[in-house]
């Protein structure tokens, strides 16, 4: 009994195993096709994926190659750019280097000539108030004119003396022609005499009258002369006064 | 060598000068006018009043003459004793020929102007005897009873020509140099 009932129990062991077992079996056949059945569309989906990222992947291969040409080619230029900054820094350091020299050596000629200006400023004035002393001359031309003039006034009073014998020598010839012809024949040498001394004293009154003129034009003559001279050297003093000024203001300028 | 414009302009430069210098008082009435040449002179045997104004260019002389009639003397004397007439014209001309030396600055830069000097009026007959370029007389009347008359004689040395600005002229009116 026992026997039959360890041989029941390990057969129905045995069919209930074996019966699992298909069981099982069945079961894991479906999952398996079912998870193969996943792992195919997975492994679709997985291709495809890998192929899209391929294709990503070889654009981005070809963009980074282009980039990184680019990349090259841009750094070329950088450096160039780089270069070509380095090369003008040290040539604007040098043009500084150069502007301060120059301005030195300008500050320098500046000075220079800011100096021989001045000195040539000075020496222009020296003259300007030397030439300025000229009026002095001016004063003794004047006093020679004074002179001269008091000469001609002097002249014509002489004339007008010697004019007034002259017509008192014109009235004795013609009261002498007049007593002549009183005297009839015996005077008539003595009318002869007298018409000379006429004659003289008319033509002394015609050179009288003929000095007293040129005395006259010759004041005119000495005093338009005179002061035209005078007038001139005012004129000059004047021109000079306004170089003095300029001069005064151009040195106060250089200073 | 003076063109006719700048001998217009001289006569009227001169015109102005007498009317702003040769009336005392403010209100007194100063008339100018031109004298043809022909005409006669105040008298020869009286003195006259010479002033030069000077350039490179020309000389002009003014001259006053003198008229020594009770009228001219008591405007111009009053009752002053201490000048005698030609004394006190050769201020007065001084002080014209100034405010006419001052108004050719303007057209001249370089000009200087003598001192008054009195001469016989028988001088005048040899004004042509300077070659002048231009010559002219007036008769100058103040209040219609003091008389005298002037000459200008301006000798050029080399073309003269200029126009007057006679506004700047007028606007002057008034403004005295004193010399």
């Amino acid at each position: 009994m026992i026997f039959c009932y360890l041989v029941a129990t390990i057969l129905g062991g045995a069919l209930c195993s074996a019966a699992a077992y298909l069981m099982f079996n069945a079961r894991y056949v479906k999952d398996v096709a079912q998870l193969q059945t996943g792992f195919n569309a997975q492994l679709g989906a997985s291709n495809s994926t890998h192929e899209r990222l391929s294709a990503e992947l070889t654009a981005c291969a070809l963009a980074k190659s282009e980039s990184e040409y680019e990349n090259s080619s841009l750094r070329a230029r950088l450096d160039e750019s780089l270069a070509t900054i380095d090369q003008f820094n040290a040539r604007l350091a040098d043009l500084q280097n150069e502007i301060v020299a120059e301005r030195l050596s300008s500050a320098a000629i500046q000075e220079k000539l800011k100096a021989a200006l001045s000195q040539q400023m000075k020496e222009l004035a020296d003259e300007a108030a030397r030439l300025k002393k000229v009026a002095v001359t001016f004063e003794h031309w004047h006093e020679e004119m004074t002179s001269l003039m008091e000469q001609n006034s002097h002249m014509r009073s002489k004339n007008q003396e010697f004019a007034t014998i002259v017509k008192h020598v014109i009235l004795v010839a013609l009261n002498a022609s007049i007593e002549a012809a009183r005297a009839g024949e015996s005077g008539r040498e003595f009318a002869v005499v007298a018409d000379q001394v006429k004659s003289l004293a008319g033509r002394s009154e015609i050179l009288s009258t003929e000095y007293g003129n040129s005395l006259h034009k010759n004041d005119l003559l000495t005093t338009v002369t005179f002061q035209d001279i005078q007038a001139s050297g005012k004129m000059m003093m004047a021109a000079l006064s306004a170089m003095d000024t300029k001069i005064s203001q151009l040195r106060s300028t250089l200073h | 060598m003076i063109s006719q414009q700048a001998k217009q302009g001289i006569d009227y430069i001169f015109s102005q000068s007498v009317r702003k210098t040769l009336a005392l008082n403010p209100d007194d009435v100063c008339n100018i006018e031109m004298l043809p040449g022909n005409a006669g002179h105040i008298s020869m045997e009286k003195g006259i009043v010479v002033l030069t104004i000077s350039s490179f260019l020309f000389k002009v002389l003014a001259i006053f003459h003198i008229g020594e009639d009770a009228e001219t003397r008591n405007y111009f004397l009053g009752k002053s004793v201490n000048k005698s007439l030609i004394e006190v014209f050769s201020e007065v001309g001084n002080l014209c020929t100034g405010a006419m030396n001052h108004e050719l600055l303007r057209y001249f830069p370089h000009l200087g102007m003598s001192t008054p000097y009195t001469l016989s009026g028988r001088c005048l007959t040899f004004l042509n005897e300077l070659n002048p370029g231009h010559l002219s007389r007036h008769a100058i009347t103040i209040n219609g009873s003091a008389r005298l008359q002037a000459t200008l004689c301006m000798c050029g040395y080399a073309p003269i020509d200029f126009a007057v600005d006679k506004t700047a002229a007028e606007r002057n009116t008034g403004e005295l140099e004193l010399f």
